[in-house]
């Protein structure tokens, strides 16, 4: 019996000679070891793309804005990604600032997508193609931004999907790997601007973004999270207002409200900075804060009015 | 009494020339630590040392599995308790590939998990700096020299990602405080009056905005920033400080700076101050 990885036999039989190493007196015995032991590692907890696990433990711990990104493959879901992560790097996001990220290397990965230049031609598309290992499971981003204005700390948990996704939802009501989203306090619609400016896909643009409305009624019973439309590829063109109000109409009709932000994730244009519109988006998908209503007013008490009882009754 | 103080850092952050001027520092006697007994095995920091002495500062480590470790006995003043400080000084490019990888051996991890506490190096105006990608500028840039192949991993990314390491590493002090990591900008002699003036904390929100946004979000290590000149300036530009230290040797050189009461930011010449802070009750 020879084995040419056995430890201490060198071109030799392994059996009944003694060419044993010091370090490892087992290895000529039967039964040994026949390879030598690899230099074991430790491992730091990952910080690439997130699991659903990993998201909700990180949910049950501190209060977490869970984004929906939705949107055709292309329409730029992944740039809105990456600009928001190349902005809060070089403290150019207006108004927030970075305070952590448990997927800051998968930031970095999809930042770094934009690398295939030929020779000095920019790429058709910015970011790679996002594909997923698991073709079940949601890979999600976590960023942990700072608003200038009054210090308020918002974790978000960013699902970077295939746009394939959006696809299957729409077109046969594939909804079940969007579970996650019944937990998302926003939803971003990504529509290709583009599309949108051109007069031959401008109609079907928008009946697409009609008929994912409605799957998302479906999927939420009709509650639908904080819809934002987001129109990417701002440095081609503003979004005419004849496609504002056609937009406007379809979702009106399907009841749904919304807020549209145009954005440019990159720019091709030197009128149009890189990063256009990111900080409007972040604003529109925090929203307003609600205001708090007065924990206990005071209020004149009458003779005969049952005061305690009656309290915030009319709320 | 034993403790542990890892020095972690990039390529090129400074580590090793502190490893070598520190040890002159404690020899000397005169700084918030001082060195209770010569220690025996004194060859690397008297190599780096020697480096320094000629005027010269340490080269770069090129060996990226090279570990040298610097075990000294300390105390507080002459006749105090004694502690046995162990510093650790694994080469930037091993970070640089644990960082990659997120994966580091098994004894450099145990190391992180026996430590007191860390210092974490950052060099100001280092040529491995690497700058965050920018698409404006990176657009203009990438046009007219193509792309690398395999890009190199942004210094502030580097830098959070090993203060994460910490994070997760690092135990509670004996005293049940949190673990003491101190940020050593070093280089601090090359800024000039005004960015001195307003710190090394502000230099790393201008310079690495993600790694300020960590350190201010931070629950889980006690942080504290310092800036550091191992011999009061550089060695390579500048001839004076060169001859200076050729001519009467590293006594009184070098300085920390350091945040005194009314927030200035002012120059200690005690270069023990952010370890022995570190160890520090």
């Amino acid at each position: 019996m020879t084995c040419d990885h056995r430890v201490g036999t060198v071109g030799g039989d392994a059996v009944g000679a003694s060419h044993g190493t010091d370090a490892l007196p087992e290895a000529d015995e039967i039964g040994g070891a026949v390879l030598e032991r690899p230099s074991s590692t430790a491992s730091f907890p990952s910080s690439h793309t997130l699991g659903p696990d990993v998201i909700s433990d990180m949910m049950a711990s501190r209060y977490v804005t869970m984004v929906g990104i939705l949107g055709d493959p292309d329409s730029g879901k992944t740039a809105c990604l990456a600009s928001i992560y190349l902005l809060v790097a070089n403290a150019t996001l207006t108004g927030w600032t970075f305070a952590d990220s448990r997927s800051l290397m998968a930031f970095e990965d999809i930042a770094r997508g934009a690398r295939d230049w030929n020779a000095g031609t920019p790429p058709d598309q910015m970011t790679v193609h996002t594909e997923m290992s698991d073709d079940r499971r949601p890979g999600f981003l976590h960023l942990r931004l700072v608003r200038k204005s009054d210090g308020r700390r918002v974790d978000f948990a960013l699902p970077d999907l295939p746009g394939e996704w959006t696809t299957k939802l729409i077109s046969s009501a594939q909804a079940e790997r969007f579970g996650f989203m019944k937990s998302a306090e926003a939803l971003w619609i990504v529509v290709d601007g583009r599309a949108l400016a051109d007069k031959e896909r401008r109609q079907g643009a928008i009946s697409r973004v009609g008929q994912l409305a409605e799957r998302l009624k479906a999927l939420f019973d009709g509650a639908v999270p904080r819809l934002v439309i987001v129109v990417t590829h701002r440095d081609s063109g503003e979004l005419a207002q004849t496609v504002s109000t056609r937009l406007l109409t379809e979702l009106q009709r399907r009841d749904v409200e919304f807020t549209v932000v145009q954005v440019a994730p990159f720019s091709e244009n030197n009128a149009v900075r890189a990063g256009f519109g990111i900080d409007d988006l972040i604003a529109a998908t925090v929203g307003t804060p609600r205001a708090a209503p007065d924990f206990w007013p005071s209020i004149s008490p009458s003779d005969g009015a049952r005061a305690y009882l009656a309290f915030r009754r009319d709320r | 009494m034993s403790r542990s103080v890892v020095l972690i850092g990039g390529p090129d952050s400074g580590k090793t020339n502190y490893v070598g001027r520190a040890w002159p520092a404690l020899d000397a006697k005169m700084g918030r630590l001082q060195a209770a007994h010569q220690p025996t095995d004194i060859t690397f920091v008297l190599e780096v040392t020697d480096h320094l002495n000629s005027g010269h500062f340490a080269p770069r480590s090129e060996l990226a599995d090279s570990r040298r470790d610097f075990e000294v006995v300390v105390a507080e003043r002459k006749g105090g308790p004694e502690t046995t400080i162990v510093i650790p000084d694994i080469s930037g490019e091993l970070w640089l590939r644990a960082v990659e990888d997120s994966e580091i051996a098994v004894d450099w991890m145990d190391e992180l998990t026996r430590a007191d506490g860390a210092l974490l190096f950052v060099r100001v105006g280092s040529d491995q700096d690497v700058r965050p990608l920018d698409w404006v500028t990176s657009k203009r840039m990438m046009a007219k020299l193509g792309t690398p192949d395999d890009p190199s991993l942004p210094t502030q990314v580097m830098l959070c990602e090993l203060l994460r390491f910490l994070e997760v590493s690092l135990v509670d002090r004996s005293d049940g405080s949190r673990p003491r990591v101190a940020i050593v900008v070093s280089a601090w002699d090359a800024v000039d009056a005004e960015k001195f003036a307003a710190g090394p904390q502000a230099y790393l929100e201008r310079e690495y905005p993600l790694l300020a946004g960590r350190l201010d979000d931070v629950e889980r290590l006690n942080v504290r920033v310092f800036g550091l000149s191992v011999v009061g300036g550089d060695l390579k530009t500048d001839e004076e400080c060169r001859d200076a230290v050729q001519e009467g040797g590293l006594d009184g050189r070098g300085w920390v700076s350091d945040q005194d009461e009314k927030g200035l930011w002012t120059r200690d010449p005690d270069l023990t101050l952010p370890v022995a802070w570190v160890v520090g009750t």
